[in-house]
């Protein structure tokens, strides 16, 4: 009915539940009147409230004479799903307040609110999938389609049938005679992690489609949709990539308008204690659990280790230690072995941590976390803060205020870091 | 260790699988339960999941959505009874790494997991 305006409300049968239908009559510009029948669907969300009421307009009479159109019952509860999917990601859900993460989160605010193509680029497991998410969700394309697209997992000629279509009709497959992702999503954004995996001939043809979509460039949020947004994801540095010729240069640049790198959980390890606490609260929820926390001293264990796998890692040894935890706080004991050996026995839980003043204890585990990350480092201030995610000035102030010596900045031989952020991302401070 | 998780209702493609994967550092497991694919997600094994969407396509979404939450590296196939964009593109959405329809025979689906086991194992 696109020729015709008009609003009308729903039964008052359907706000208590039940679905119902009515006829009623629209009137065409010229003055003809055409007869519709309106099918009404209440539909309830998890508590069983009223979320919201589907409306279906068809001929009459109406044959089939069914209340629940399957399609319809099938989008109502996709976007049930797609709800629920959608709560997991968000910029609250990226936690972290060391200043590396700070600018983490400053990037994706900035991408979400334009429509240029972005590059992710961290270890495994550091997020970016949900850096990805997030950006979608809270971007002006948050109601198209987000497609992920792993290009190191699928092999080439599936890849390529998946992003660009097929017209081939004797083989199976998902794309068999239609258009490829990279169109269907048109109005959504295309993430495809591994990117620098994708074949030369792919890349190639990646590159076309950027141009044609105009991806790269930035929009304003009030502005069109056009085409497909690209955010593409890396394990490792893009630009050595790039001089390693496994990326073309100019699919680079098309997918790099904007880079965020997300730190490797060892480089940020004053963000540990944030994000137990984070994890152990939406495991509870998950499991009815009460357990509130963690105690410093299993705090001390986790903050020991390197966690090659970063943030999934930590979770996963959070969920098992949720589920052996039988009191109200995660003790070392919850822990599982692997985790505990690496700390070596050097600072095992005792009766005196327990009775210490908080603000003493959170003092000591700091100077602790510097000291290991001086020691780390080798003596190199800079990249000590880069390991616990601070500017250099500011680990400087803390040492000052921790009464830790050797706080005044030496004048010796500190090399340059190496950021692993490529981008103009150099604090100001230092 | 790779582990494949097979979940489909009768046992059209388990077979096949256990066949070509026999002796090549792949368990394949068979389940006709939500409950006990979401039990098999610990653990640090490489994990990929074959979901049949064929009888109830939104309980198997629902499904895919929840494995998601829980192990985010996993790689799920799913297959299709018949072509169907939109449930493709939800699918996919909610976490799918491929979408397959019918007609696919055992053997495709056997060849195609197993370049996703090589492509796996080439990263870790």
């Amino acid at each position: 009915m696109p020729d015709i305006g008009a609003s009308l409300a729903a039964p008052a049968e359907v706000f208590q539940g039940e679905p119902r239908s009515i006829e009623t009559f629209f009137v065409r510009p010229g003055g003809e009147r055409v007869w519709r029948r309106i099918h009404f669907f209440p539909w309830h969300d998890d508590d069983g409230k009223l979320a919201f009421v589907v409306g279906q307009v068809s001929s009459r009479p109406d044959s089939a004479g069914s209340p629940q159109p399957p399609h319809l019952e099938l989008h109502a509860e996709l976007l049930r799903l797609r709800e629920r999917l959608y709560r997991r990601y968000g910029f609250e859900r990226i936690v972290g307040t060391t200043d590396s993460m700070r600018r983490v989160l400053d990037q994706v605010r900035l991408a979400s609110s334009c429509d240029a193509n972005v590059l992710v680029w961290g270890e495994r497991g550091t997020g970016r999938k949900l850096v990805a998410r997030t950006i979608h969700r809270e971007s002006a394309r948050r109601d198209g389609p987000f497609i992920p697209l792993d290009c190191a997992l699928l092999p080439p000629d599936v890849l390529e049938r998946d992003l660009f279509g097929s017209d081939d009709r004797g083989e199976s497959g998902p794309a068999r005679g239609r258009a490829g992702l990279a169109l269907r999503a048109a109005g959504g954004t295309l993430f495809l992690d591994n990117v620098r995996h994708l074949a030369r001939d792919l890349q190639s043809r990646l590159v076309s489609l950027c141009c044609s979509a105009g991806g790269a460039e930035p929009t304003s949020r009030a502005g069109p949709l056009r085409g497909v947004r690209i955010i593409s994801a890396e394990r490792t540095d893009p630009l050595a990539a790039l001089a390693a010729g496994e990326f073309r240069a100019d699919l680079f640049f098309s997918l790099s308008t904007l880079v965020i790198y997300l730190p490797p959980l060892r480089h940020r390890a004053a963000d540990l204690p944030l994000l137990a606490q984070h994890f152990v609260e939406s495991l509870n929820d998950a499991r009815v659990k009460q357990v509130s926390g963690i105690s410093l001293a299993a705090l001390n264990v986790l903050q020991s280790y390197e966690w090659p796998n970063n943030i999934r890692e930590l979770e996963e040894v959070l969920r098992a230690a949720v589920d052996r935890c039988r009191s109200h706080l995660i003790e070392p004991d919850d822990i599982e072995a692997r985790i505990k050996g690496a700390l070596g026995g050097a600072s095992s839980p005792t009766a005196v941590e327990e009775a210490v003043d908080l603000d003493q204890m959170l003092e000591r585990e700091e100077r602790k976390m510097i000291e290991r990350a001086i020691k780390k480092a080798r003596g190199n201030k800079s990249q000590a803060a880069e390991y616990l995610g601070i500017s250099r000035p500011r680990l400087y102030r803390r040492m000052q205020q921790l009464g830790m010596d050797d706080a005044e900045p030496a004048e010796t031989v500190e090399t340059p870091t190496a950021s692993p952020d490529f981008t103009a991302q150099h604090d100001s401070q230092s | 260790m790779t582990c494949v998780v097979v979940y489909e209702s009768g046992r059209r493609w388990i077979e096949h699988l256990r066949v070509r994967f026999h002796g090549q550092q792949v368990r394949v497991h068979h389940t006709t339960s939500a409950m006990d694919l979401l039990g098999r997600l610990g653990g640090d094994h490489d994990l990929i999941l074959v979901a049949e969407l064929c009888s109830r396509p939104l309980a198997t979404l629902d499904l895919i959505e929840r494995v998601g939450a829980r192990r985010s590296d996993i790689a799920t196939v799913v297959i299709a009874e018949a072509a169907d964009q939109g449930l493709e593109l939800a699918a996919r959405e909610f976490g799918a790494a491929e979408f397959l329809c019918e007609p696919i025979t055992p053997r495709e689906l056997a060849e195609l997991i197993a370049r996703m086991v090589r492509a796996r194992r080439r990263l870790t």
